[in-house]
C-alpha cells in the first residue's frame, strides 16, 4: 500500500495513478494531519509519497521526519517544485524527486523500495 | 535637573510651525536614530570642531523626547533626554543659530547645562532639514567659553549641514531601492514556483488525457519534454531568471539521463533566459537520441559535449559541439519529427546547426552569435 500525501488535487490523482500502475494499492491525503490520521490505523502502508509545501500544522518534511521516527519500516518519497534536494535535509532512506517528475523513475523506486 | 527646567523665567518654546508627528517620521525614514559610530560622520563633527576652533563639535538628531548624537568630538556622549539638553528643540526653529554666549540669550539662561555643569557658554548649528522642509537635526559646535564665527566659519557650518543631509537622503534612497530589488526578488522566486507547479499539474492533465493511447512511447517523450523544460525554468530560477550559466543548464538537463557517459567541457558562458530554454530542449533531443539509437544505447559509447567562444562575423560567435562516440553507425533518420526539428531550430531559435553522421558517431555543431544567446 502506498500513502500519496499531496494538497493539490489533480496532483495527487496522478501520484495515485502511477503507484496504482507500479502495481500498489493506494490511499490519498490531502495533507499531513490527514495521512497521520491513516497511519494511524492502518498497518499496511509500505511507502509514503509525499509533497514538502502544504499547508497545515505539519509541511511533507516535517511529516517525513515525524514518520521516520514513529513507523522506522516505512519507505518515504519527496518531493517538491519549489526546493532542490540540496536545500533538504532527508530522512534515513529517503528519496526525493523534483517536480515536474519522471513517472518511470518514481515507479521503479516505489518498486525498488517494495521489493 | 528637572527643577531647573520648571523654573518660572525658562522661555517657553513656541509651537513648531511644522507638524512634529510629521518630522518624526520623516527621522524615522533615514533609519538613523541609534546606529553605531561612523567614519562618514564622525568626519564632520571633527572637520566642523576643527573649522570652528571649537573644542565640541556634533552631528545631532531630535528625537521624541531625546537627541541622538550619530557622531560628536569633546563631548563623549551618545545620547541626551531632550529636556536637559543645551539644544533643545528651539535649535530648529531657525536655519542658523548662532549663541555667542548662553548666559546672555534668553533661550538658554536658564538651561541646566549652561547654569551648572559643564558651563557650556556657545553654541552655533546650521539646521539638518529634509527635502520637504522638516527639521531633523543639526551640524553644531560648542564651547565652555563666549566666542564669535566668521562668516567663513558660519558658511562651512551650513555646508556640512547640508552635506550631512545629502548622506542621509542618498542612504535612505539605497536602502528603499534595496527594499525593492528584495522585493521584486521574492516575486520572482514565487511565480517561477508557481510555474514549475502548473508544469506538473500539466504533465498530470497529460497523463490523465492521454491514459487511452495506446502508443505509450509517444505519452511519454512528451512527458520528459515538459520535465526538461522544467529543469530549464529551474536553472533559470537561480538567478532569478535573467540568465543561467552554460554548465548549468548542460548538468541540469542531462542529469535527466542518469547518463555518467556525457563529458561536459566549456568555459563559462552565462546564456539569456530565452536561449536557456531552447538550448535545454536541443540537449534533451539529443541526448534522448544518443540514448535511443547513438553512441549511449551502446556499452562502449560515450558523449563529449563541449562549447567555445571564436571571432564570428558580428563580433563573437559560440560554437556548441555535442559529438557521439563508440556507438554503433548512425543513420539520418527517414523522417523529420518533432524533436529533429527542435534540434535544427538551433540554440537561439535562428538556426546555425551542422549535423553529420560519420561511421565514428552522430556530430552536431551549433554556432550562434554569442549577443543572440547572451541576450536573446
Amino acid at each position: 500500500m502506498v500513502l500519496v500525501v499531496e494538497d493539490e488535487p489533480l496532483l495527487r490523482m496522478m501520484a495515485a495513478d502511477l503507484a496504482e500502475e507500479a502495481g500498489f494499492d493506494v490511499m490519498e491525503a490531502a495533507n499531513a494531519d490527514e495521512a497521520l490520521a491513516i497511519l494511524e490505523v492502518r498497518t499496511d502502508i509500505r511507502i509514503v509519497f509525499t509533497d514538502v509545501d502544504m499547508p497545515g500544522s505539519m509541511d511533507g518534511m516535517k511529516l517525513a521526519a515525524a514518520i521516520r521516527g514513529r513507523w522506522p519500516p516505512v519507505e518515504l518519497i519527496v518531493t517538491s517544485g519549489h526546493h532542490r534536494m540540496a536545500d533538504l535535509s532527508l530522512p534515513e532512506r529517503g528519496v526525493f524527486f523534483e517536480k515536474p517528475y519522471d513517472r518511470r523513475t518514481v515507479m521503479a523506486t516505489m518498486r525498488r523500495m517494495a521489493a | 535637573m528637572s527643577s531647573h527646567l520648571s523654573t518660572p523665567g525658562l522661555r517657553p518654546i513656541p509651537p513648531p510651525p511644522y507638524d512634529e508627528a510629521l518630522r518624526l517620521a520623516a527621522l524615522a525614514s533615514y533609519d538613523i536614530l541609534d546606529t553605531p559610530r561612523e567614519r562618514d560622520f564622525d568626519d564632520v563633527a571633527a572637520l566642523a570642531s576643527a573649522l570652528c576652533g571649537t573644542p565640541i563639535g556634533v552631528v545631532n538628531l531630535i528625537g521624541d523626547g531625546r537627541q541622538f548624537f550619530k557622531a560628536e568630538v569633546g563631548l563623549g556622549v551618545r545620547e541626551t533626554p531632550l529636556a536637559s539638553s543645551f539644544c533643545a528643540k528651539a535649535i530648529l526653529e531657525e536655519e542658523f543659530l548662532l549663541v555667542p554666549d548662553a548666559t546672555k540669550d534668553p533661550r538658554f539662561e536658564c538651561n541646566p547645562l549652561v547654569t551648572g555643569a559643564p558651563s557650556l557658554r556657545f553654541y552655533a548649528g546650521a539646521l539638518l532639514r529634509t527635502e520637504e522642509g522638516l527639521p531633523i537635526g543639526t551640524v553644531c559646535v560648542l564651547d565652555f567659553q563666549p566666542r564669535r564665527l566668521t562668516d567663513l566659519q558660519q558658511q562651512a557650518l551650513r555646508v556640512l549641514a547640508r552635506q550631512v543631509m545629502k548622506q542621509l537622503e542618498l542612504r535612505r534612497a539605497l536602502a528603499e531601492r534595496d527594499r525593492a530589488e528584495e522585493r521584486r526578488s521574492i516575486l520572482i522566486q514565487e511565480l517561477g514556483h508557481r510555474l514549475k507547479n502548473t508544469l506538473a499539474i500539466v504533465q498530470s492533465v497529460a497523463g490523465q488525457t492521454l491514459k487511452g493511447v495506446t502508443e505509450r512511447s509517444a505519452v511519454e517523450t512528451f512527458e520528459r519534454r515538459l520535465i526538461a523544460l522544467g529543469r530549464a525554468h529551474d536553472v533559470l530560477l537561480q538567478e532569478n531568471w535573467a540568465s543561467a550559466p552554460m554548465r548549468a543548464i548542460a548538468e541540469r538537463v542531462l542529469s535527466l539521463t542518469g547518463e555518467s557517459r556525457i563529458a561536459i567541457a566549456g568555459p563559462d558562458v552565462q546564456f539569456g533566459s530565452r536561449a536557456t530554454l531552447s538550448t535545454s530542449l536541443v540537449l534533451h533531443e539529443l541526448a534522448t537520441n544518443a540514448t535511443k539509437y547513438g553512441a549511449l544505447s551502446a556499452d562502449g559509447g560515450t558523449v563529449d559535449l563541449s562549447w567555445r567562444r571564436e571571432p564570428g562575423p558580428d563580433g563573437e560567435d559560440f560554437v556548441l559541439t555535442w559529438r557521439e562516440t563508440g556507438g554503433p553507425p548512425p543513420a539520418e533518420p527517414s523522417r523529420t519529427g518533432f524533436g529533429t526539428r527542435l534540434i535544427r531550430l538551433g540554440l537561439a531559435g535562428t538556426g546555425g546547426v551542422t549535423i553529420r553522421y560519420p561511421d565514428s558517431g552522430f556530430v552536431a555543431e551549433f554556432r550562434s552569435a554569442l549577443s543572440a544567446v547572451a541576450l536573446s
